[in-house]
């Protein structure tokens, strides 16, 4: 009877319009911290330039000129041609927009379905559980580069299968931090009520336990945008991720290693706008989880 | 009266912190003399742990002794230099502190802990390691633990609380201090073993002469042991004297509520006293005295001024009550405030 | 600790044989005809049906995955396809390359990673430290490719000081030694920045420790206070990290071998993949995962035994 009363008295984590006021006080204290305005203005431009890369750049990504190949950096090419005579600046932009619809996709992907895996694993317990987590562990010994090269020499090189990959690579992470926090809500008074009540384990999950965990997993995903970007354009760069003449960083990267010799600038402008968007990322991903969730500041994310 | 070991006049501490300056201890005078115990007692964040830390210049980097001085004999600790202060942490004052698990270093032996130490401070060359592991096995056994002389090669997880106490302040004892400062050394110790080591100090002042500054929030252990007390409120000290005399008639109303609230198994009470209100934060102090929101006999002098301290009844309190020059004694109290004496 | 160390060791292995399953049940579980898969659509249908014949595809799935990962366990990983030399035979010929790049990267990263991140905790909110800070902060999001591809154009193209291509002779340790800076320092820029602000932040931790207070009671030397009081305690995180750190190096070494054109592990995998030659690719895998299994594995018993409150049992006090 207590249990019942206490549960109806606790404040309840407030839906709709309490989610977006969070939001508000998270996007001004973000604002208050300098690392976190970089990472803001970094990422905001990284999204402008992804969604309208058309607008910004002065040439078009395939437009060969092969008379001008390996120039460096002048009037016409404000960061130089590539072994092609295309413009490395408008190459590199509309390369955002190839690396987010890698990163994006694949990071959330496995947020997902690991999210999955993670709370039926939490929920049923037991020797599915067990199998399950012997099963992440065993994903997980794999350097996600050396899995993804065993996946691709299979599939066949190709942005589609880039994402799935990656995808696989990160789902282990998202499943053991989404176990982990389930589990540590079952025993929570409100479950117990709840399911003392009667209610269906789905909509516990769904009405309860998802609210919870969610926030935590969202951050961890922004924080691991920049690894899923990292990956993707090393994968490129090695012929076995998005294919050429498409302007994947990475591909970008491997034309230049070709005319190394005689031109350094794809690498170096390349190279720089990788680090830079990695920074942004990082920095963002960082500082809102030092506002929202410090806790999360131990959990170990993948490294390539 | 010897004006003997350790004087503090008037010392002033501040924290830096990020919203503004804490003043955390204001014109806090107190003496200790050769072979006298004195308590330091008060609720948590009267301060009481930051004096202890201040005499022996162990501030955290955002603290700073702003004004007043210390003297240890014929030294001023406040301006010496910091590698002669280094010199004197340990052989001269010694300190014994509050979390025993946490005070030893928990990868290196109690031996290496306790010979590093020693060693910070013997010359050159006159180092004596056998002698000293033989001294400390002999003092570890005089203190209480078995099986000395194996046991220095434990590593101090192996220990239990009050054994890990006791291995700290045979650290300090071997050292040979004149002062020993004992920050709250009982209070993560369960009640037979905070009995032992009040027993432990109470001997070493019998049997070496040292100058014990005994820090509690504990008054039972306080009437036990020390010879004088001095009892701090946020950040000053508003009574002090013998023990016997301050416990049994205290005067300054704070004194008072914290002898009441203490159950005695004396009596049989309906109730706890408490002390209505709560301790003001040190970031918005008001402008009078301190207790002036929670006592029972303030009045309007307490509310705008500070009082200073005096000498009444053979102690110094700081208290306009009792003061017959002050403005309080001809004013009138105040509307009665909760349940304090 | 000898219950738990018999736990994780049980752990590894049923992980290790995981990863065989895996790996061999990889052809079966992906859509597709696994021969397909494997050559690729351009293949020939005599070089498919000699491939189905010698992999024995025509099992049944789950005997074909048992026996390789029975074959795995007793150091059998195939033939390739091309030359028929037995996979395990051309893994170890390249293993020492790939191991010792990953090595020497490991060196450097701890000898330079830990005394920053020392030196940075010791004096905080410094300007070295602020300096150090961003320094690292950098470092970390350096890629290996990235690094490989710039200190290659700096150094082997432009200044011409240092060699581009292959490991040297291995006769000539000089030259060798010569061959494995770039690829070296290019692995190593990562975890430098990453060790660095590991250990800085273990230090200041350990400083702000009640034993370190009571080590400054006593008057002890801030010098010894953090080289050898603070550091110790600081310094059993980061061994973990250092395990954890060789088992990823393995991993991505591939990059340094291809922009440098050296033999190793990673070449040989990615010809592999280039030639579709797939039991390679398979083998090497493996090979790889079951190193960075085992080099956790020894980052964790390493962790073990610094840590005297787990080395030694408690209670022995009264």
């Amino acid at each position: 009877m207590g249990a019942v009363e206490e549960i109806a008295a606790a404040p309840r984590r407030p839906a709709g319009g309490g989610a977006l006021r969070g939001l508000r006080t998270t996007l001004r204290e973000l604002l208050r911290r300098p690392a976190g305005v970089i990472g803001l203005l970094i990422v905001g431009l990284l999204i402008v330039l992804a969604v309208a890369p058309g607008l910004v750049a002065p040439y078009a990504p395939d437009q060969q000129v092969l008379v001008d190949r390996l120039q460096g950096p002048s009037a016409e090419h404000l960061l130089g041609t590539d072994k092609l005579g295309r413009d490395i600046l408008s190459r590199l932009i509309h390369g955002v927009g190839i690396a987010l619809v890698v990163a994006l996709p694949a990071v959330l992907s496995a947020l997902v379905i690991g999210i999955l895996i993670g709370v039926t694993a939490a929920w049923r317990g037991g020797l599915l559980d067990a199998v399950l987590v012997i099963v992440l562990d065993a994903l997980q010994a794999f350097p996600a580069v050396i899995l993804a090269l065993a996946l691709l020499a299979l599939l066949g090189p190709s942005l589609r299968n880039v994402i799935i990959v990656i995808a696989i690579a990160f789902i282990p992470g998202y499943a053991r931090v989404a176990r982990a926090l389930v589990f540590s809500m079952k025993g929570n008074q409100w479950v117990e009520a709840e399911r003392a009540l009667g209610a269906s384990p789905l909509r516990i999950v769904i009405s309860h336990i998802l609210p919870n965990i969610l926030p935590s997993l969202f951050i961890l995903m922004a924080m691991d945008i920049p690894s899923a970007i990292v990956v993707e354009a090393g994968l490129s760069f090695l012929g076995l991720g998005v294919q050429p003449p498409t302007p994947s960083w990475g591909v970008i990267l491997a034309d230049g290693f070709e005319s190394v010799m005689q031109s350094p600038w794809a690498i170096v402008f390349a190279s720089i706008v990788l680090m830079i968007s990695t920074l942004g990322f990082t920095l963002l991903g960082e500082t809102v989880r030092d506002i929202v969730d410090p806790r999360l500041a131990g959990v170990q994310r993948r490294r390539i | 009266m010897s004006r003997g070991l350790l004087r503090v006049e008037h010392l002033e501490v501040r924290y830096r912190t990020a919203g503004a300056d804490l003043p955390v201890l204001r014109d806090v005078s107190l003496h200790i003399d050769a072979g006298e115990i004195v308590g330091v007692v008060g609720e948590s964040g009267c301060g009481k742990s930051t004096l202890s830390s201040a005499i022996l210049r162990l501030l955290p980097p955002n603290g700073a002794i702003a004004g007043g001085a210390i003297h240890l004999g014929d030294r001023e600790l406040t301006s010496l230099p910091a590698e002669e202060m280094r010199r004197l942490r340990g052989p001269e004052i010694a300190m014994v502190f509050q979390d025993p698990l946490s005070s030893l270093n928990p990868v290196f032996t109690v031996w290496t802990q306790i010979r590093d130490a020693v060693r910070a401070h013997a010359s050159r060359g006159a180092f004596d390691a056998r002698g000293l592991r033989t001294r400390t096995a002999a003092t570890l056994t005089e203190l209480g633990i078995p099986d000395a002389e194996r046991r220095l090669d434990d590593y101090p997880h192996q220990f239990s609380g009050g054994m890990r106490q006791r291995i700290v302040i045979a650290m300090a004892l071997l050292l040979e201090p004149q002062l020993l400062i004992a920050d709250e050394p009982t209070s993560a110790l369960d009640a037979t073993m905070q009995a032992q080591i009040v027993s432990i100090l109470a001997r070493l002042r019998r049997e070496r002469d040292m100058a014990i500054m005994f820090v509690t929030h504990d008054l039972a252990l306080v009437s036990h042991l020390c010879d004088r007390v001095v009892v701090m409120y946020t950040g000053v000290v508003v009574e002090e004297g013998p023990v016997a005399r301050v416990f049994r008639d205290p005067i300054h109303p704070y004194t008072r509520a914290l002898l009441a609230s203490i159950p005695s198994r004396h009596e049989h009470v309906e109730r706890l006293a408490t002390i209505p209100g709560s301790v003001p934060s040190l970031s918005d102090l008001p402008a009078g005295c301190p207790f002036a929101d929670r006592c029972s006999a303030v009045r309007a002098t307490c509310r705008s001024s500070v009082p200073a301290v005096r000498q009444q009844d053979g102690r110094l309190v700081r208290c306009f009550a009792g003061d017959p020059s002050s403005p309080y004694a001809s004013e009138p109290p105040e509307v009665a405030v909760g349940t304090a004496p | 600790m000898g219950a738990y160390l018999l736990r994780r060791l049980v752990m590894t292995v049923i992980v290790i044989i995981l990863i065989m399953v895996f790996l061999g049940a990889l052809v079966h579980v992906i859509p597709g005809d696994p021969t397909t898969l494997m050559l690729g659509p351009r293949a020939t249908p005599e070089l498919a049906a000699e491939v189905r014949a010698s992999m024995q595809l025509d099992r049944p799935v789950h005997e074909q995955v048992a026996s390789f990962a029975a074959n795995a366990l007793q150091g059998d990983l195939g033939v390739d396809f091309v030359t028929k030399t037995p996979v395990t035979e051309l893994i170890l010929q390249a293993l020492p390359e790939t191991l010792t790049l990953a090595f020497a990267s490991l060196i450097l990263a701890a000898l330079v990673g830990i005394p920053v991140g020392v030196l940075s905790a010791v004096r905080p909110n410094s300007i070295p430290d602020r300096l150090t800070a961003v320094i690292s902060i950098a470092l970390i999001t350096i890629p290996p490719y990235v690094a490989g591809l710039i200190l290659l154009i700096i150094f082997a193209v432009r200044l011409k000081v240092l060699p581009t291509i292959g490991s040297g002779e291995i006769s000539d340790p000089a030259d060798y030694a010569q061959h494995l800076i770039l690829p070296v320092v290019a692995l190593a820029v990562t975890w430098i920045g990453y060790i660095g602000r590991l250990v800085r932040a273990s230090m200041l931790e350990v400083l702000n420790a009640d034993y370190v207070r009571t080590a400054r009671a006593y008057g002890l030397r801030e010098g010894l206070i953090a080289y050898k009081y603070a550091l110790r305690n600081a310094i059993i995180p980061t061994i973990a990290i250092l395990g954890v750190a060789f088992g990823s190096l393995i991993g991505v070494a591939i990059f340094v071998e291809v922009i440098f054109a050296r033999p190793g592990l990673g070449t040989l995998v990615y010809d592999a993949i280039m030639s579709r030659n797939y039991p390679v690719v398979r083998g090497g895998v493996l090979v790889i995962a079951v190193l960075f299994v085992l080099a956790n594995l020894a980052a964790d018993i390493a962790y073990q035994i610094a840590d005297p409150r787990i080395r030694v049992r408690a209670g022995r006090g009264e």
